[in-house]
């Protein structure tokens, strides 16, 4: 097997603040993700997955052991560092899509691309792979949910970093645009090789993933590798995927 | 990052509108502010400047062109016999009293010169001319002081000092700094219209005299010489006295001081409304600004979307605040307040709104440095 993307080993965050006077959001989780790989994050609310994926992302610096991505060590390195590497290698997607307001599809793009150093007449290239180059004109007003996300997840795969981590990007859209989505994900995952690490509440989501990963109490408590084929069009999946769920292995930390 | 800020300005066209009456608010303040002061220290000195004399003979310690007092005319023979000295003219400045056609009285100044002569400086006569103040009882007054005299107009025959006199002409923007009208007459006539005598009636009196010194002279050493040798007097070169006047009603009466804090107090205003305007903006697209975090734009990035914003209101509230400021200033002169509003004074206004809006941006970027970047799955 390749190198891992994403490596993990004892990952710890503590949060000081707090009533209780400190938690331990994410503790002991070690955890290898490949190139090409979709991984879907799930688990009850406030079981620490978006501080997992924000640790992965060069968001938030852990407190405790040992994290690289994209062969970038970031355990206790510096905001200046992480913005750098964010830069190069994360597209971030939000459930609320996060696009700027005053800006129209293109423009919110453009910025993606001239953040990494791209030119910015490739804007419709990338809104054409999510299937909105008309709308590039369009402000963010103007476009439904589904299109919104479509622009974001155009935004971030503009520049084509090699890792997009997506939080919730299904959970303020129906069933048939969140399929739309995760379409969109994996098949990028698969064309060029994108690593995706999705955070999500919706078992819909599990049917585009290659692993699932549930977290429990800041652990992983269990991943799941799927064998299935997922599938072709993914705006509409006629065939229940077929499910083989096995277990990789319980991590227990300390 | 560039044109975020005003694309972010286009959508939010009211909190634009606000910002940019907060710099206008403070340019037309400092601009008409620092203007009227201008107008107010050149007309001050008004008198001193425009005059072709090298130096100004008065009593000693005189404070300003308006409160000389008055001395014996016989001394001008005596400076005329100090060496160097080329020309000596009279020029007397007086308060006096000036009849309304309601009854009333106004306050006046008379500047009596002579009309013939070479030093004192020069009426600019909008209708008569200066050769009419050669007709009996003539006087001269500023066309922007009419209203304040009863609107006469020339050939209207008024009474000064319980005395017939009769206007024959306008001068423009020749008025005084105390406000008092100047009403411009001959040497003759300056006992009959002004008030010449220290207290006891005697020999004839005069206020100032304008010394012209011979080519090839050195100005300051034949002021001191008629220091010197003339008792009694102080001899200013025409600068140093024109700088006393402006710096008496400036620093000694207080009076530049409340016109600064007036501006300065429009600037503070303006400044917090602006600031205040950024960063309501800022609060409210937080969220956006912390998705170009996470995406990697840095601190200099983000800033200047702020700066954007506050530079182009500040460039659209400069323009608007002078045009509206040359307005008042037309206004003003055409209500009889003199409104300067020279090149160098646009300018400085500039530099301020410039520092103003910039100051006002940087309550925001203090903000935006405080922003973690792991909010953006917060939110
Ligand atoms: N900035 C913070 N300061 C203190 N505690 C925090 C902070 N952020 C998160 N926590 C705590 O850390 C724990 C994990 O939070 P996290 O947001 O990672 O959970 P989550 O799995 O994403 O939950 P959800 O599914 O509700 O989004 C929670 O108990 C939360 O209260
Ligand atoms: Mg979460």
């Amino acid at each position: 097997m390749s190198q891992a993307v994403i490596e993990t080993h004892q990952l710890g965050k503590r949060y000081e603040a707090g009533a209780q006077g400190g938690l331990w959001a994410v503790r002991g989780v070690t955890l290898n993700v490949y190139a090409g790989d979709v991984t879907v994050l799930m688990g009850p609310s406030g079981s620490g997955k978006t501080t997992l994926l924000s640790m992965i992302g060069g968001l938030l610096d852990p407190s405790q052991g040992y994290l690289s991505v994209c062969g970038v060590t970031l355990d206790g390195c510096g905001e200046p560092e992480r913005q750098r590497f964010r830069r190069k290698h994360i597209g971030f997607i939000f459930q609320n899509y996060n696009l700027l307001q005053a800006l129209t599809a293109r423009e919110n793009v453009a910025i993606g691309l001239r953040l990494r150093g791209y030119d910015e007449s490739e804007a419709d290239g990338c809104l054409d792979l999510v299937g909105l180059a008309r709308k590039a004109g369009a402000m963010p007003h103007e476009l439904s949910g589904g299109q919104r996300q479509r622009v974001a997840i155009a935004r971030a795969l503009a520049g084509a970093p090699p890792v997009l981590l997506a939080d919730e990007p299904t959970a303020a859209l129906d069933a048939e645009q969140g399929r739309l989505i995760m379409g969109l994900l994996r098949k990028r995952a698969k064309e060029t090789g994108t690593t995706v690490l999705v955070v999500t509440h919706d078992p819909r989501v599990r049917d585009f993933a290659d692993r699932v990963i549930e977290m429990e109490d800041g652990r992983l408590h269990r991943i799941v590798r799927r064998l299935r084929r997922v599938p072709r069009s993914a705006a509409a999946p006629r065939v229940r995927p077929h499910r083989h769920p096995r277990k990789e292995g319980r991590h227990v930390s300390p | 990052m560039k044109g975020i800020g005003w694309k972010n300005l286009k959508r939010d066209k009211t909190r634009m509108l606000v910002a940019v009456l907060g710099v206008v608010f403070a340019v037309v303040l400092v601009t008409t502010e620092v203007g009227m002061l201008l107008g107010l220290v050149r007309n001050a000195s008004l008198l001193i400047d425009r005059s072709r004399a090298d130096i100004w003979v008065s009593t000693v310690d005189v404070k300003t062109f308006d409160f000389a007092t008055p001395f014996a005319q016989r001394k001008k023979y005596l400076i005329q016999s100090v060496p160097g000295v080329e020309r000596v003219e009279e020029f007397n400045v007086s308060y006096s009293i000036w009849k309304l056609p309601t009854g009333g009285n106004a306050n006046i100044q008379v500047v009596a010169f002579d009309p013939w002569g070479e030093l004192a400086a020069p009426l600019s006569m909008t209708e008569g001319s200066l050769d009419d103040l050669h007709n009996q009882d003539a006087i001269i007054i500023d066309d922007g002081e009419r209203a304040k005299l009863g609107n006469p107009a020339v050939g209207s025959y008024v009474e000064v000092m319980q005395h017939r006199a009769k206007v024959v002409g306008f001068t423009h923007d020749m008025r005084s700094f105390t406000t008092t009208p100047y009403v411009f007459t001959t040497l003759s006539r300056s006992e009959t219209y002004g008030w010449l005598t220290n207290g006891n009636s005697g020999p004839s009196n005069s206020i100032y005299f304008l010394v012209k010194v011979a080519p090839g002279a050195n100005v300051d050493e034949v002021r001191r010489a008629i220091q010197g040798s003339v008792p009694d007097v102080e001899a200013h070169s025409r600068e140093s006295f024109s700088w006393r006047t402006r710096s008496y009603w400036l620093f000694e009466t207080g009076m530049g001081l409340g016109f600064l804090a007036a501006a300065f107090l429009g600037l503070m205003v303006g400044g917090v409304i602006v600031s205040q305007t950024l960063y309501a903006m800022t609060i409210e697209r937080l969220p956006e600004f912390g998705v170009l975090k996470a995406m990697g734009a840095s601190m200099f990035d983000l800033a200047r979307i702020v700066l954007e914003q506050g530079l182009i209101c500040g460039l659209v509230g400069l323009v608007l605040g002078l045009a509206i400021s040359l307005g008042i200033g037309q206004a003003a002169a055409s209500a009889g307040t003199t409104v300067l509003i020279p090149q160098p004074l646009v300018l400085a206004v500039a530099a301020l709104t410039f520092l103003l809006c910039s100051a006002a941006a940087l309550v925001s970027i203090v903000r935006l440095r405080k922003i973690e970047p792991a909010m953006v799955f917060r939110t």
